[in-house]
């Protein structure tokens, strides 16, 4: 809408100032008074902490890269970056096998069987990280239910130690991730139109051939956002790893919460924290058109 | 020149109770970007008529209509309701109604609190209210269906509701942007016809956004014909038809053979041309000013129903020799058409009870015309 | 079972496919089921199958003055907080969906990081930043802090919904003599209204549900329902925390199912 390009019409009359198009707009100043309380909030109770937790990391007690030396000089360190990597990594395969066939039932035809398998899926989801942890627990425990039902029924003699172990830390946490791989991947094969693996089936393929040659390249877009989200919410869990881990299983948000309030090593712990941002934002922004979180959020 | 007094309409528009009021738009010009959407459109609708405001898409036929609702502002010019100037007007203060090409109905309220709606925002009085709510649901046949959601009612229904809410507040003027669009071919015909009882009935001002050419032709006493936001030419139905401003208005109105060919002679206002391998005959457009002189580009417009055929008899004819390309019965007319001798395809609509016989596709014919049935228009295409 | 998409009799790959979903279901449904019959436990210790029937820990969760503590606290600043990012989201959706704003898509995509940022960073952030003002362990430095993480949910879904109705709507009621805001009131709240409510409940639950952040910031005085569930679980398995989590559960499960049936009675 510039002036300018108007008047240098050359049968165009003189032009008066740029008249706004109203079509159902708000004005800049409404629209910024809206948007003020929004982006006041999220920068000063959101963006200004984090900013000031990494800048403690390299101004405490001075001018200095220290806390990022130890960081990489002390190999426990780099062991709790690579274990969480990996547990990251696991857990998202894990969730993968597991939620690709629920996520596959959920977006069939048909009113009951969908039906219940998405309640199976939205409860676990709506229920909280602590409770569903403390279920684990439950489980697991030396006194818990699976130990109690394989020494009742004589499997074994004595209890096992699962609690406290990586791999309970594994399962527990692609128990409490797993909703959010199956509803991307449903999200993506509920838009695939029916007609199409109908089309290769008429076309001769065979229900395997079917799967895939059609349906599974075309839900790869909800894989690649399940995986991601998956992915980066394993890398930054506090709550499971806390309560499952031992010593020996700690992960980086563990190891950042120890930092914090066990030692008081407050520029460390920003340091840490920092090199979690980087690899979480940095799959994040990588990836960024494979991930739809308004679509996992927002879905109706 | 292209501004006719819009004489039978006003007359029309006199024997109804006259309710709405004249509307003015003078040199409008609003650009986007590099794209000029209306550039310099003046336009007098008198008070009580019917406007179309005809062109192919893109033409700026919403961005005027939507100016004159206070949605878009022009950059330059003026627009006028009766006495007041209404271009700075906000758009809820413009008394002007709107009927808008997928109705806009809003879906949580029923039918009846749809219409109510410009009344409430008035604050007109709960029993005036009722009252108009009854007569406008009367008006539109819709009694029944008052207690309905917009999402119970069927298209035609919904457009009569949207109709009925433009008119409970007794506008001057309603504003409808292809408001038959979203319709099928039957109902939109017959919502044609009610729609222009009612405005009759009502007397108000109307101004009608469509690219159905034929719309525009039966319904309006006057159709403005748009073209890359420019007014390309106004006037009443039948003038368009047998008098189009140039070669877009008449390709654009009716079925029009448009042949491209050479200047051979003028004579007077007649017109002699070349075409492919023949010759043609047309009266010069009213605005080619002199452009036409022999030797210079130029095309002539026929319409089908103009168009003589007789089968070619070996002697020297005058006219355009061809062969009978393909035989489209159509109804009441039967479309012949002819490959010319250079190539040009020639369409002939001729009543279907006229005999042509032992004519079939590959005979030889020889088309023409009489010369004040066809228009010739300076230029090339 | 039967197969919706064929029709098909179930053959070997079918029943296979079944088997797999039956048992990835039960692992979600299971660990979260099981809490239910522990709540009802009457030992005091874990033990499986529960040993007796009571209702001893539901009485110990609402008689515990520690317990209800906890629970009115974390009610209270879920409320603050549902109320806050309700109307601060639902502004922002409308500035940036119906306005004009330079950056918008910088707004947008900044939006998303509280859904993305690893939450023990937040926490210790914040802490840093509450601590000098006095804000930790209170409700203010809660509710700042709560609406900063959930104000993206509102955001999210009220824009969605302004962006699936019409902008015809609007235009029709200015035509029609309405003033801004009156058509703002009477017709895009009305339609929003339902996402607005759903916007609502998710930040409700992600107030009630936050835990590590609450678990930084909480003070001796006030704490939150997740970190006296975290302490006790980490401290004393006791089965209070069995009935406290079922009554959570069934809450949410509620909540979740009444704003759907109401944004689904609002569609309709
Ligand atoms: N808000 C806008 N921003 C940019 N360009 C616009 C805008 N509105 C219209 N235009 C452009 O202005 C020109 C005229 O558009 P307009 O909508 O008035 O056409 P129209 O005659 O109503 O066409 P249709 O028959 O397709 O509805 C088009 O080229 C269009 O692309
Ligand atoms: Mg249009």
């Amino acid at each position: 809408m510039s002036v300018t390009t108007v008047t240098d019409l050359p049968a165009g009359p003189a032009v008066p100032a740029a008249a706004p198009a109203l079509r159902g707009r708000l004005s800049l100043p409404l629209s910024l008074l809206l948007v003020a309380p929004l982006v006041l909030l999220l920068a000063w109770a959101f963006f200004l902490p984090i900013g000031r937790l990494l800048l403690t990391s390299v101004t405490e007690p001075t001018l200095t890269l220290t806390n990022y030396r130890r960081l990489i000089t002390q190999p426990l360190y780099a062991e709790v970056i690579l274990r969480t990597v990996w547990i990251s990594f696991a857990c998202t395969a894990a969730a993968l096998l597991l939620g690709y066939p629920v996520a596959a039932l959920m977006a069939r035809p048909g009113r009951v069987v969908p039906k219940i398998a998405a309640v199976c899926v939205m409860v676990p989801l709506w229920t909280s990280v602590l409770v569903r942890s403390y279920a684990w627990i439950i489980l697991l425990d030396r006194k818990g239910v699976i130990n109690t039902l394989l020494v009742q029924s004589g499997v074994i003699a004595k209890p096992l130690t699962m609690l406290y172990t990586d791999g309970a830390v594994l399962m527990a946490m692609t128990h409490v991730l797993l909703p959010f791989m199956i509803l991307p991947i449903y999200s993506s094969l509920r838009s695939l139109p029916v007609d199409l693996p109908r089309a290769a089936a008429n076309l001769g393929a065979g229900r395997v051939r079917v799967f895939f040659a059609v349906t599974l390249p075309l839900s790869l877009p909800g894989v690649f956002a399940g995986c991601l989200l998956v992915f980066v919410m394993a890398l930054g869990f506090y709550v499971t790893p806390a309560l499952l881990g031992g010593p020996q299983t700690l992960m980086i948000a563990t190891l950042i919460g120890q930092q914090a309030t066990e030692l008081l090593d407050w520029p460390f712990a920003g340091a840490i924290s920092c090199v979690l941002l980087v690899l979480s934002l940095g799959m994040v922004i990588t990836f960024k058109r494979l991930l739809r979180l308004d679509r996992v959020v927002a879905h109706d | 020149m292209l501004r006719e007094r819009p004489a039978a309409a006003a007359a029309r528009a006199a024997a109804a109770t006259v309710s709405g009021l004249a509307v003015g738009i003078s040199e409008v010009w609003r650009r986007y970007g590099p794209v000029t959407a209306v550039a310099g459109v003046s336009l007098d609708v008198a008070a009580g008529e019917f406007v179309s405001l005809l062109g192919p898409s893109g033409s700026g036929k919403t961005t005027l209509l939507m100016m004159l609702a206070g949605f878009e502002q022009p950059q330059s010019g003026r627009l006028t309701v009766g006495e007041r100037d209404i271009t700075r007007v906000a758009p809820n203060k413009r008394n002007v109604a709107m009927v808008f090409q997928r109705y806009a109905l809003f879906p949580h309220m029923t039918v009846a609190e749809n219409i109510a709606f410009p009344l409430r925002m008035r604050r007109i009085g709960r029993a005036e209210r009722e009252a108009r709510i009854r007569r406008a649901l009367d008006m539109v046949k819709l009694e029944a269906q008052a207690g309905r959601k917009p999402a119970e009612l069927s298209g035609g229904q919904q457009q009569r509701v949207a109709l009925a809410r433009a008119i409970v507040f007794e506008p001057p003027v309603i504003l409808m942007d292809e408001p038959l669009g979203a319709l099928d071919k039957k109902l939109r015909q017959h919502m044609q016809i009610e729609l222009k009882q009612l405005q009759r009935r009502l007397g108000a001002t109307v101004i009608y956004v469509t690219h159905d050419q034929e719309e525009a032709l039966t319904m309006s006493d006057r159709v403005a014909v748009l073209n890359h936001g420019k007014l390309v030419q106004l006037g009443p139905p039948r003038a368009l038809y047998d008098q189009p401003a140039d070669a877009f208005v008449a390709d654009f109105i009716g079925e029009m053979n448009l042949l491209p060919g050479t200047v051979r002679a003028m004579t007077g206002e007649l017109c002699t041309l070349a075409v492919d391998g023949g010759t043609a005959v047309g009266m010069a457009a009213s605005n080619s000013d002199g452009q036409l002189a022999s030797g210079k580009p130029a095309r002539v417009a026929v319409r089908p129903e103009h168009v003589e055929l007789v089968a070619a008899s070996g002697a020297a004819q005058d006219g355009l020799p061809g062969q009978l390309a393909e035989i489209v019965f159509n109804g009441a007319t039967t479309a012949m058409l002819v490959e010319l001798a250079g190539g040009t395809m020639l369409r002939a609509d001729i009543s279907t009870r006229s005999s042509l016989a032992g004519l079939h596709p590959g005979s030889p014919v020889v088309a023409s015309w009489a010369a004040g049935a066809a228009l010739v228009f300076p230029g090339a295409a | 079972m039967t197969d919706g998409a064929t029709g098909a009799r179930a053959s070997g790959g079918e029943w296979l496919f079944h088997a797999i979903c039956v048992l990835v279901l039960l692992f979600l449904m299971v660990p979260t089921l099981l809490i239910v019959p522990m709540s009802f436990s009457a030992t005091a210790y874990l033990t499986f199958p529960p040993a007796g029937f009571s209702f001893e820990w539901y009485h110990t969760f609402l008689t515990d003055p520690e317990w209800i503590d906890a629970t009115l606290f974390s009610l209270r600043v879920a409320a603050l907080t549902t109320l806050a990012s309700t109307v601060v989201g639902t502004m922002g959706a409308l500035a940036l969906v119906r306005g004009r704003l330079p950056g918008r898509q910088t707004i947008e995509a900044l939006l998303l990081a509280p859904l993305i940022v690893p939450p023990i960073i937040v926490a210790i952030g914040v802490y840093l930043q509450f601590a000098p003002l006095g804000l930790t362990g209170t409700l203010p430095g809660f509710v700042l802090i709560h609406t900063a993480l959930a104000v993206p949910y509102v955001v999210l879904v009220v824009s969605a919904a302004l962006q699936r109705l019409p902008p015809s709507l609007e235009m029709a009621g200015l035509n029609l003599g309405g003033s801004r805001l009156a058509c703002f009131r009477r017709i895009t709240l009305p339609l929003i209204a339902p996402s607005i409510l759903a916007g609502a409940v998710f930040a409700f639950l992600a107030s009630f549900d936050e835990t590590v952040v609450s678990f930084f910031i909480s003070g001796v005085e006030h704490k939150t329902v997740t970190r006296k569930l975290f302490e006790d679980i980490e401290f004393n398995l006791s089965p209070v925390i069995a009935a406290a989590s079922t009554v959570f559960v069934v809450s949410t499960i509620l909540m979740m199912w009444l704003a759907d049936a109401s944004k689904k009675a609002a569609t309709q």
